[in-house]
C-alpha cells in the first residue's frame, strides 16, 4: 500500500507545481458549456432539456483532455523504467495515475458542477442525481483515458489517437451517464447500477491494459 | 562467448548459487540483431564492466536485463532485485531531489527514513542541493541525485548501470567507486557499462561486445 | 493446428492451396447469389426493389463483425501465446473489416433514405455499427501509428482485447439508447422478415461474403509476409548469405 500512495503522493506533489494547469482545464470545462447556450439561443425550453447532456460532453472533454500526457513525461524522465522494477509494478502504478488524476481533474469538476448546474437552469432538485452520477461516470471516464493513454504512449499524434481510441468506448459512460443523470425517482436507478458495472469492468482491466502496453517500452530516444 | 580479461586476481564467488545467468540471449532493434546468441554469468559478489564501441548494444543489453526490452530469443534469470540507472535520470524535474529519492525509496519498499536519505545524498555530496526542484539543477548535480539511490539500495541486489561516471567530476568518480566496492564486497552484483576506466580499483570481468556480435570466442 | 500454422512459410503454401478453391467458391456463390437477390427473387410488398440492397448489407455487417472478432481473436494469440502470425492476421484484416463496416453504413444509408425518409436516422444497429466503424480506424491508427512499425503491434492486440470487451457494452448500451429513445414509428431496425425465397439468395451471399474475404486477407497476408521478409534480407549484414 505505502507504494501505492507514494505514487499519488509524488504526482500531486507534481501537479501541484503545475497547478495554472488546473485552471486551464476548469476554464475549458466552463467555455465549452457556455458555448451551448449562446449558439442555440436564449430558448429556455431546449436549454433546459439539453443542460445535463450538456454538462456530460463538458465532463467528458474535459477529463479527457490531457490524457495523452500522462505517462509520456515520466517515460521521458526515466521514472516509468524505475517503476517497472519496483515493488509497485506498472499496473498499481496505472491505478495511481487514475487516482491522481481524478484527484486533480474529476473532483473540481465535481465542485464546479452546481455552478454550472446554475448556469444551465437545472433544477437544484436534480443536483444529487446528476452528481452522484457524475462521481461515477468521472472515475470510469479517468480510468478509460488511462487505458488510452497506455495503449497511446510513444504514437505520433498521440492526442488526436487517443481521442479516436476512447471516444467510441466513453459511448456506453455517456449513455448511461445521462439516462442516470435524469432520473426522477431517487439517486440509484438501474443506469446508475449499470454505469457502476463499466466503472467495475474498467477497474478490473485498466491495469491489466496499462501493465502490458507500458511493460517493454522504450523511452523516447528510442533507447 | 564472453571475453573474460582478468585486471586484478579475483577472490573466490561469494554465494556460489546466487547469479546472473545470461542464456543465448539475442535482441533484435528494429531489423538488426544488436544482442546475439550472448550467453554469460555474473556471480554473486562479481563487478562486469561492459565494454564495446558505440552502438554495439550496451544500452540495449542493460535494458534488457531491466526487462524494458523484450529479449527476442533466448532468456536471463536474475535471482535477486534489479536496481537500474540508465541514460535519464529517473527524476522529475518538477519537485526536489529529496523528494524524488524518497518517493523511489518507497516504491522500492525500501523503509527509508530521513536520516538514511541524508546519507546516501551525503554520500554523492548532494545533500546541499537536495531541496532545489530538479529542474534548477545542472546535468552533472541530476546524475548524482540519479546515482544517490545506490546508497539505499539492498546488499543482495543487481546494479544495471549505464556509463554511470559519464559528466562526473572527480569527487564524484570517487564515490561512484567507493560505492561500487562496497556493494560487490557485500554479495551484491554490478554490470555497467562504460567508456573509459570505472572502478578499477575493484576487481572486474569484462564483457565486451562488438557490433553485431557479442564479443570474441574465448 | 496452431502450432503447424504458426511457421510463416508453412501457412502461406497452404493458404496458396486453398485460394483457387476459395475464389472458385465466391465467384459461383457470388454470381448466383446475385443474379437471384437482383433478379429472380421476389420485391418486398412493402418496400419494392429496395429490399434487394439486403443482399449486401446484411453480409456486409456480418462480415464486419466478423472481421472484428478475427483482430480480438488475434489479439488474444499475440498477447497471450505470441503466436507469430497473429499480429500479420490482425493488420491484414482490420482494412477489410473497416471497409465492410463503412460498406454497411452506405448500404443502410442508401436503404434508409427511400425506407424512412432520412439518410442518416440513429437507430440502433447503425449507431452500433458506426461505433464499430470508429473502432475499426482507431485500429488502425494504433497499428500504424508509431514511427517504428513493429511497436505498433502489442497496443494494437491490447486493443483488440479491449474491444472484445466493451463493444458489446457498447451495443448493450447503444441498443437500451435506442429502445428508449426511440419513438414509436415504421422504424424496424431488423429490416424484413425473411422470406423464404429471399432465404437462398441471402445464404449464397453471406458464403461467397465469408470467401470474398478470407481471399482478400490471404493476400494482404502474402504481402504482409513478403514485405517483412524483404526487409529482413536488405538489412541482413554484408557477407552473410
Amino acid at each position: 500500500m505505502i507504494p501505492f500512495f507514494a505514487q499519488i503522493r509524488r504526482d500531486l506533489a507534481i501537479a501541484w507545481q503545475h497547478r495554472q494547469d488546473l485552471a486551464v482545464m476548469l476554464v475549458f470545462f466552463v467555455i465549452i458549456i457556455a458555448l451551448f447556450p449562446l449558439a442555440i439561443g436564449p430558448r429556455q425550453a431546449v436549454l433546459t432539456e439539453l443542460g445535463v447532456p450538456i454538462i456530460w460532453i463538458a465532463a467528458l472533454l474535459a477529463i479527457l483532455a490531457g490524457f495523452d500526457r500522462l505517462f509520456a513525461q515520466d517515460v521521458r524522465d526515466g521514472w516509468l523504467d524505475q517503476v517497472s522494477l519496483s515493488q509497485l509494478g506498472l499496473g498499481w502504478y496505472a491505478l495511481a495515475k487514475a487516482v491522481s488524476h481524478w484527484l486533480t481533474a474529476g473532483l473540481p469538476l465535481l465542485v464546479m458542477t452546481p455552478i454550472m448546474a446554475a448556469l444551465l437552469d437545472i433544477p437544484m432538485a436534480q443536483l444529487p442525481v446528476l452528481i452522484t452520477a457524475l462521481l461515477v461516470g468521472s472515475l470510469a471516464l479517468t480510468l478509460l483515458g488511462v487505458i488510452g493513454a497506455a495503449l497511446a504512449e510513444g504514437a505520433r499524434h498521440a492526442g488526436a489517437l487517443l481521442a479516436l481510441l476512447v471516444l467510441p468506448l466513453a459511448v456506453p459512460i455517456l449513455i448511461f451517464g445521462a439516462l442516470a443523470s435524469n432520473h426522477d425517482s431517487g439517486i440509484v436507478s438501474p443506469h446508475l447500477m449499470l454505469l457502476g458495472a463499466v466503472l467495475a469492468v474498467l477497474l478490473a482491466i485498466a491495469p491489466l491494459v496499462a501493465a502490458s502496453a507500458l511493460g517493454t517500452g522504450e523511452t523516447e530516444t528510442g533507447l | 562467448m564472453a571475453h573474460d580479461q582478468q585486471q586484478n586476481p579475483l577472490p573466490a564467488p561469494a554465494a556460489a548459487t546466487v547469479a546472473l545467468k545470461i542464456d543465448q540471449l539475442c535482441v533484435l532493434r528494429g531489423p538488426v540483431l544488436v544482442i546475439d546468441h550472448l550467453s554469460f554469468t555474473l556471480d554473486a559478489g562479481r563487478f562486469c564492466c561492459l565494454t564495446g564501441p558505440n552502438g554495439a548494444g550496451k544500452s540495449t543489453l542493460l535494458r534488457t536485463l531491466a526487462g524494458r526490452l523484450p529479449a527476442t530469443s533466448g532468456a536471463f534469470t536474475c535471482p535477486v532485485g534489479r536496481i537500474y540507472v540508465g541514460h535519464a535520470d529517473g527524476l522529475s524535474p518538477a519537485i526536489s531531489g529529496r523528494h524524488n529519492l524518497a518517493s523511489w525509496a518507497a516504491l522500492y519498499a525500501i523503509d527509508a527514513k530521513p536520516d538514511t536519505i541524508d546519507h546516501a545524498l551525503d554520500a554523492f555530496d548532494a545533500g546541499s542541493f537536495a531541496d532545489r526542484p530538479v529542474h534548477l539543477l545542472s546535468r552533472g548535480q541530476r546524475r548524482r541525485l540519479a546515482l544517490a539511490r545506490l546508497g539505499l539500495a539492498p546488499p543482495n541486489s543487481l546494479w544495471l548501470l549505464d556509463e554511470p561516471n559519464a559528466g562526473l567530476d572527480h569527487a564524484a568518480d570517487t564515490h561512484l567507486d567507493a560505492m561500487i566496492a562496497a556493494h560487490v564486497s557485500a554479495g551484491g552484483m554490478v554490470m555497467a557499462a562504460t567508456h573509459g576506466p570505472l572502478a578499477a580499483s575493484v576487481p572486474q570481468v569484462r564483457l565486451e561486445l562488438a557490433g553485431n556480435k557479442a564479443g570474441a570466442s574465448r | 493446428m496452431f502450432d503447424y500454422l504458426a511457421n510463416p512459410s508453412r501457412f502461406m503454401r497452404l493458404a496458396n492451396r486453398v485460394l483457387p478453391a476459395l475464389v472458385l467458391l465466391a465467384v459461383t456463390t457470388g454470381a448466383i447469389g446475385l443474379y437471384q437477390g437482383l433478379v429472380t427473387s421476389p420485391p418486398d410488398y412493402q418496400q419494392g426493389d429496395t429490399v434487394r440492397i439486403i443482399y449486401i448489407h446484411v453480409p456486409a455487417a456480418w462480415l464486419a463483425l466478423f472481421g472484428y472478432v478475427g483482430l480480438g481473436i488475434c489479439g488474444i494469440f499475440y498477447i497471450v501465446w505470441r503466436h507469430p502470425l497473429a499480429d500479420v492476421a490482425a493488420r491484414a484484416i482490420a482494412p477489410v473489416g473497416a471497409v465492410f463496416a463503412l460498406l454497411t453504413l452506405i448500404t443502410g444509408s442508401l436503404w434508409g433514405k427511400p425506407m424512412w425518409g432520412a439518410w442518416w436516422v440513429w437507430d440502433a444497429r447503425l449507431t452500433s455499427m458506426l461505433i464499430l466503424f470508429f473502432f475499426y480506424l482507431g485500429y488502425i491508427a494504433l497499428a500504424n501509428g508509431f514511427d517504428r512499425p513493429e511497436r505498433g503491434s502489442r497496443p494494437a492486440a491490447l486493443l483488440a482485447l479491449v474491444g472484445l470487451i466493451n463493444v458489446p457494452i457498447v451495443k448493450f448500451s447503444v441498443d437500451w439508447w435506442n429502445t428508449l429513445h426511440q419513438p414509436a414509428s415504421l422504424l424496424r431496425s431488423g429490416g424484413p422478415a425473411v422470406d423464404p425465397t429471399m432465404l437462398t439468395p441471402l445464404v449464397l451471399m453471406l458464403i461467397a461474403a465469408h470467401a470474398y474475404f478470407a481471399i482478400i486477407v490471404i493476400y494482404r497476408m502474402r504481402a504482409l509476409l513478403g514485405e517483412r521478409r524483404l526487409t529482413a534480407l536488405l538489412l541482413r549484414p554484408r557477407g552473410e548469405a
